[in-house]
């Protein structure tokens, strides 16, 4: 069970279906439309991402454009966070435990293909639990 | 010595019936007379409700303020320092106190008193009666104790007593027993010279003879625990003394270390002094082994004042109560500390704790939820932590106007050093999980602190750093605290599960800590349970995945403990009965600096490797909170406990 309110956050930058059905507040289509279309949605988010890239202080004059510039940057993390869980949900698993979910970004500041990300954790596990 | 009289005892115990029903029917007008003889009212501190003022002699109680929080306990006394009411008491929303239990004492001059206990109804009306207690006294000392409850059951209590008065044996009487009326059970004491209590009771049959069954009972002995760590202080101590002398600076007039034994306790830790000739008084003690007392000869004189105020904790719910808006005394009042610590050569760290409403999300909720549990709204984690959320405005705010690198601080000279932006989030916070049991607290909490971390970027290479989770070091095994009602709720999260799941934020998001980023936790629990847990979350969590202050090393994090001591109740949590708090807390203070002190030749693991921070909450005893070095001003003279001493010593 999840909370389908979260998804209605107009920070979120959906697109497409998913931003109309956002606006209805249609949070099972929502979340639907999000788990059945991951990688179509994952591309925008990830775009977003690269075109926003990493707010440094001294690109800014004041504090709250810098301010506002890395909310946007947050908004995208979140929303892949919300889309793979919406993924999740639309295959009939659970949540995964905080410490159990792959990375969001990557060293360059990227977001990651959940399953590129999945496939990195357990590659990392086995290298903490080899003997 | 009272002999024992069966058939006074069955007389007293139908009295105590008796009184039971025909004072019920009057307790109402019995309360009021009370009450309106009632001419002062003391505070029970809260760590020692339960011993309270004893009812059979007139006495001075300790008086201490009125709890801060919204419950308590008082007692009431008439004009001539007689006990006649205590009462348990909850505040109402006008912050008037309201009684929701009383009892009350009836004095009947030269015989004995009547307790009456009773539950108040919400308009203060008297529920019932509960419990009758009927002493009786002789030469002023309670030699038998008749108790009777509405359910029925009853039983008396006989002492006997020797001639220094101290109880040397104590018979129970059970109810019913309708063929032998004497008593079921005989409890013997004896005393050590320190103190200790040894009780054996011994069941009696229906006859009065003795039966196998017998349990022995030490009141004050010492768990294994504690003599451990009595062992260990012992065997650190020369490496103790040569360091101090060391640290001392120890010159050509210095003659002496002395170890400055308690003079009750000879197991207390000593505390160690450096003594020179040119300190000593002038006329007499011109031999080197005449020693004044220990403290006139330190070279690191008692001081109490020395450990002032460095970490200052700031209840956002009272400083911001509504959005832009500041209490403004609050703060001035607060920016004088700021001042005054730092002119003290003090760093100084700002731990913030409690949300507002406008804060934390709640003022927008429509719907219950206001608390979880004990847990109240002020408790509650906000729901939007990013860097335009009106959290974040308020951590800008304090940054704005404490960073050491602000170009507009509030007042000159109040700056601070670190901000740990919250206190104990695993415990004292909610929510922790989602309804289906998915823990949220971590991650929130590695949010916060992804979003101070920017806001303080801002200001350049004097950026405050920023330190967190602060989180309360209580292990649940692979388990976290649920909730009674709701299983898969989480209600408290284990101290490194939630290390863990900060990490994962940070790591997840790609956000490296770097090194204004501190990592906190406490470690009361370690201290009074004799673990080392925060090594554990150092190597658990950290490890491989943590690269913040001081080096940003994945390989070599780093950890503050920015809360540490013990209460009372962490310690009779452990077992250790209260004569013993003092002297069980300084030994576990100094076995919990000797776990992590890894120069210590005692220390056969790196326990505290990269831990670079250790503190004792609180300095001053808080009338509400039993953990000081040093008593409460609040009650009377501020003085050093025992701990303190040990404290300065390490």
């Amino acid at each position: 069970m999840i909370d389908a309110t979260a998804f209605y956050d107009p920070v979120l930058p959906w697109s497409g279906r998913a931003e109309e059905l956002r606006k209805q507040k249609a949070g099972v289509a929502l979340v639907s439309e999000l788990g059945r279309n991951y990688d179509t949605y994952h591309e925008e988010l990830s775009r977003r991402l690269v075109a926003l890239g990493r707010p440094r202080p001294e690109d800014y004059k004041t504090i709250q454009p810098y301010l506002e510039a890395w909310a946007k940057v947050q908004a995208v993390v979140r929303a892949e966070d919300l889309l793979r869980l919406a993924r999740d949900v639309a295959a009939g698993r659970g949540p995964l435990q905080p410490s159990e979910r792959p990375p969001l970004v990557d060293q360059d500041d990227r977001l990651m293909h959940v399953e590129v990300a999945e496939k990195l954790s357990k590659a990392e596990l086995a290298t903490e639990t080899s003997p | 010595m009272k002999p024992l009289d069966p058939t006074h005892d069955v007389e007293a115990r139908e009295a105590a019936r008796g009184l039971l029903h025909t004072y019920a029917p009057r307790l109402a007008g019995l309360a009021h007379q009370a009450l309106s003889s009632v001419v002062r009212w003391e505070w029970a501190h809260r760590e020692s409700e339960w011993e309270g003022p004893d009812p059979v002699r007139r006495q001075v109680y300790p008086s201490l303020p009125e709890p801060r929080g919204d419950a308590g306990r008082r007692y009431g006394f008439d004009a001539g320092g007689v006990l006649r009411v205590a009462e348990s008491v909850e505040r109402a929303a006008d912050g008037d106190w309201i009684p929701w239990c009383r009892s009350i004492w009836v004095w009947d001059e030269g015989v004995g008193s009547l307790e009456l206990y009773s539950l108040i109804e919400e308009d203060g009306a008297v529920q019932r009666l509960r419990r009758v207690a009927l002493p009786d006294v002789s030469g002023g000392r309670m030699v038998g104790l008749a108790t009777c409850f509405d359910d029925g059951r009853s039983w008396i209590q006989r002492f006997e007593y020797d001639a220094s008065g101290q109880v040397i044996r104590r018979f129970e009487f059970w109810d019913p027993a309708p063929a032998y009326q004497g008593p079921r059970a005989r409890y013997d004491y004896a005393y050590d010279d320190a103190g200790l209590v040894l009780e054996e009771m011994v069941a009696l049959d229906a006859h009065g003879d003795e039966l196998p069954e017998r349990e022995v009972t030490f009141r004050r002995a010492l768990p294994d625990a504690v003599r451990a760590a009595q062992r260990r202080v012992a065997s650190e101590l020369p490496s103790r003394v040569r360091a101090w002398a060391e640290r001392a600076g120890a010159q050509a007039d210095s003659y002496c270390v002395i170890l400055g034994y308690d003079v009750v306790n000879h197991a207390l830790p000593p505390t160690l002094a450096l003594g020179r000739r040119s300190d000593r008084p002038s006329g007499g003690f011109e031999r080197d082994d005449e020693i004044w007392s220990g403290p006139d000869f330190a070279t690191f004189a008692v001081d109490p004042e020395e450990f002032a105020s460095d970490a200052v904790f700031m209840d956002l719910s009272l400083f911001f109560p509504a959005p832009n808006s500041v209490n403004s005394a609050l703060f001035d009042n607060f920016e004088d500390q700021l001042i005054e610590a730092r002119n003290r050569g003090l760093v100084i760290i700002l731990t913030l704790w409690k949300y507002p409403p406008w804060m934390n999300g709640l003022a927008n909720t429509s719907s219950g939820g206001y608390q979880q549990g004990s847990k109240s709204a002020a408790q509650r984690l906000p729901d939007d932590v990013s860097t335009t959320s009106v959290w974040a405005s308020m951590i800008l705010c304090l940054l704005t106007a404490y960073s050491t690198g602000s170009t507009t601080p509030r007042k000159a000279g109040a700056a601070i050093d670190v901000l740990e932006i919250c206190n104990e989030p695993n415990g004292m916070c909610w929510p922790q999980s989602t309804s289906s049991g998915i823990r949220t607290a971590g991650c929130q909490v590695g949010q916060m602190m992804q979003t101070a971390l920017i806001i303080s970027s801002w200001f350049g290479n004097q950026a405050t750093a920023i330190a967190g989770p602060g989180a309360t070091d209580v292990r649940y095994g692979s388990a976290n605290g649920l909730d009674d009602a709701n299983p898969a709720l989480v209600t408290h999260t284990d101290v490194v599960v939630f290390a863990q799941d900060v990490v994962a934020s940070f790591t997840s998001a790609g956000f490296v800590p770097g090194t204004r980023a501190v990592f906190t936790t406490h470690n009361h629990h370690d201290i009074a349970g004799q673990h080392l847990n925060v090594a554990v979350v150092r190597e658990q969590a950290l490890r491989g995945h943590w690269a913040g202050w001081p080096y940003a090393n994945v390989n070599d994090p780093h950890i503050w403990i920015t809360e540490g001591g013990v209460t009372p109740s962490m310690l009779a949590a452990v077992g250790i009965a209260p004569p013993d708090y003092q002297f069980a807390r300084s030994l576990l203070i100094a076995a919990a600096w000797g776990r992590l002190d890894n120069n210590s030749t005692a220390q056969t693991t790196q326990g505290g490797a990269g831990v670079d921070l250790f503190t004792h909450y609180l300095f001053e005893t808080d009338p509400g909170y039993d953990c000081g070095l040093v008593s409460s001003s609040a009650t009377g003279p501020r003085v050093a406990q025992p701990s303190y001493y040990t404290w300065k010593s390490l």
